[in-house]
């Protein structure tokens, strides 16, 4: 389920760092619905805690239209998240 | 040498944009791993990893291409990338904001402007190139006057997205036109509409937000003009007492049966025609309580699937207003007069209080500019279809097109009415 989930992410911040973003939001909902899922299958409650104040910064800058930062954070924190 | 004078020396019409240029918005270098420029409330690189993003940039134009096209100057990491390549004769870079260029020009080195294969221009007076790529932020950020060009340059970009949906729409189109051929096999085409209102002044009715602001003018000016209505706005207008003429609905999706759902006590209707394309939904057909006029669209899935039958067709690039617009036209307008015909959200709303849509909009969206020269949000689709709209009316003559709803996205070409809202 990681390995879905990362290249979902990949497929997201590849789609907003050449300024597609019709196709990059498309492929969030999917990050979106994939993250969900990945946490409760990992059930570990530690793992789910993580996870919160990098997703409330996506959010956040996916408000402002900072779509370069919400493709870092995708692609530097929460990757490092996925992976540990 | 600065950048600037190096701008100057080799460029000075376009030092001349960067001289003029107005802040006008927060600036500041990012204390991140990458240090980036943030213009306003986003960043205009990665500030993480600039070479990692420029060299994704740079892989959108093939390893062989001689030329390329860059929109956007940012910090000139893709820039750096492709003038590494030895293929590469000509590199194009385009500013779209002087304000972003002259603050990207001075907080970092710029060692591209020396090379003899880049030509830098301005975003007013270029279109779209390919092979091209962009500095995203740049795009998102550009100046008033470069906004045409953003729009078709986010167009380009979601081209791909644009095509799978509507292959995605040919399956539900086919099944639908094989539901409706009885219908079909009898119902009068919209070339019999031709020249029907010849000089006649049209009230062409959308169902955007400005709507509630302008319903009290329309009703003041409806009697004796023809009222077209697209599928959205016929209880709006029902609600303020004013019964269409004619009714427009063109997209496939079975969703449209919700607009005319809560009509009420429908007898205003019986006598009005649906003007629809064979791959309306069965549903949204059975749900119309007044007649029908059939009709061809302009878009490839209609060429593919019924060229011959229905025997007129209408304009539509994305939205059923331009369907609307164009019956209007067909039928020998004088004066066309747009009304919420909004292309954008003012005050953060999708469509007009009574129509079945309506919603707060929140999320992600893009800015452009209203009739009171505000900005305000909209989305890409939206602004698409409104420079669709714009081109159109470029291609009409002997019909004069206004527009009421001045709180809706500018329409190039469209003058608001002089004293209406």
């Amino acid at each position: 389920m990681s390995e879905r989930l990362l290249e979902q992410i990949q497929a997201t911040v590849r789609h907003f760092r050449l300024g597609e973003l019709s196709m990059g939001f498309e492929v969030m909902i999917s990050f979106v619905d994939g993250v969900q899922r990945y946490l409760e299958v990992e059930g570990d409650a530690e793992k789910t805690m993580s996870f919160g104040p990098v997703l409330s910064m996506i959010l956040e800058a996916q408000q402002r239209g900072d779509f370069l930062l919400v493709a870092d954070l995708l692609e530097y924190e929460v990757t490092k998240l996925v992976r540990q | 040498m600065e950048p600037l004078e190096q701008i100057q020396r080799r460029w000075p019409e376009i030092a001349a944009h960067l001289a003029d240029a107005r802040p006008g918005r927060t600036w500041g270098l990012t204390q991140t791993p990458a240090r980036t420029l943030r213009v306003g409330e986003i960043n205009i690189t990665s500030c993480y990893d600039r070479e990692r993003e420029a060299s994704v940039q740079a892989s959108r134009i093939p390893e062989d291409s001689e030329e390329a096209w860059v929109y956007g100057i940012a910090l000139g990491d893709i820039q750096r990338a492709l003038l590494s390549r030895l293929a590469l004769k000509r590199l194009h870079v385009v500013i779209m904001s002087s304000a972003v260029a002259r603050k990207a020009l001075e907080v970092v080195e710029h060692p591209w402007l020396d090379d003899p294969r880049v030509t830098v221009h301005f975003g007013a007076e270029v279109g779209v190139h390919e092979p091209f790529t962009c500095a995203p932020a740049c795009v998102w950020t550009a100046e008033r006057s470069c906004q045409p060009l953003r729009d078709r340059l986010l167009g380009a970009l979601a081209a791909p997205m644009i095509r799978a949906f509507e292959a995605k729409q040919q399956v539900a189109i086919e099944q639908a036109i094989a539901a409706n051929a009885e219908r079909l096999a009898v119902d009068p085409d919209v070339e019999t509409l031709v020249g029907r209102h010849n000089g006649a002044d049209f009230y062409v009715v959308a169902a955007g937000p400005t709507f509630d602001e302008v319903a009290d003018w329309l009703k003041s000016r409806v009697s004796g003009a023809i009222v077209i209505a697209v599928n959205s706005s016929v209880l709006p207008l029902l609600h303020k007492g004013i019964v269409p003429n004619y009714v427009v609905a063109v997209d496939p999706a079975e969703a449209l049966v919700e607009h005319f759902g809560g009509l009420g006590s429908t007898d205003a209707l019986t006598d009005v025609p649906l003007v629809y394309p064979p791959g309306l939904h069965p549903r949204v057909l059975k749900a119309w309580p007044g007649t029908f006029v059939k009709t061809n669209l302009t878009v490839p899935v209609y060429r593919d699937l019924c060229p011959n039958d229905p025997k007129g067709q209408l304009f539509v690039s994305g939205t059923v207003t331009h369907a609307a617009v164009d019956l209007a036209v067909v039928m020998g307008a004088g004066r066309v007069y747009l009304v919420a015909a909004d292309f954008c959200f003012p005050s953060a709303r999708s469509h007009a209080r009574a129509a079945s849509s309506s919603a707060a909009v929140s999320g992600p969206k893009m800015f452009t500019i209203d009739g009171m020269g505000r900005s305000v949000s909209s989305t890409l689709n939206l602004v698409g279809y409104r420079d669709e709209l714009a081109r159109y009316v470029t291609g009409v003559s002997g019909v004069e097109f206004l527009r009421v709803g001045r709180r809706g996205a500018v329409i190039e070409g469209i003058d608001f009415v002089e004293g209406a809202p």
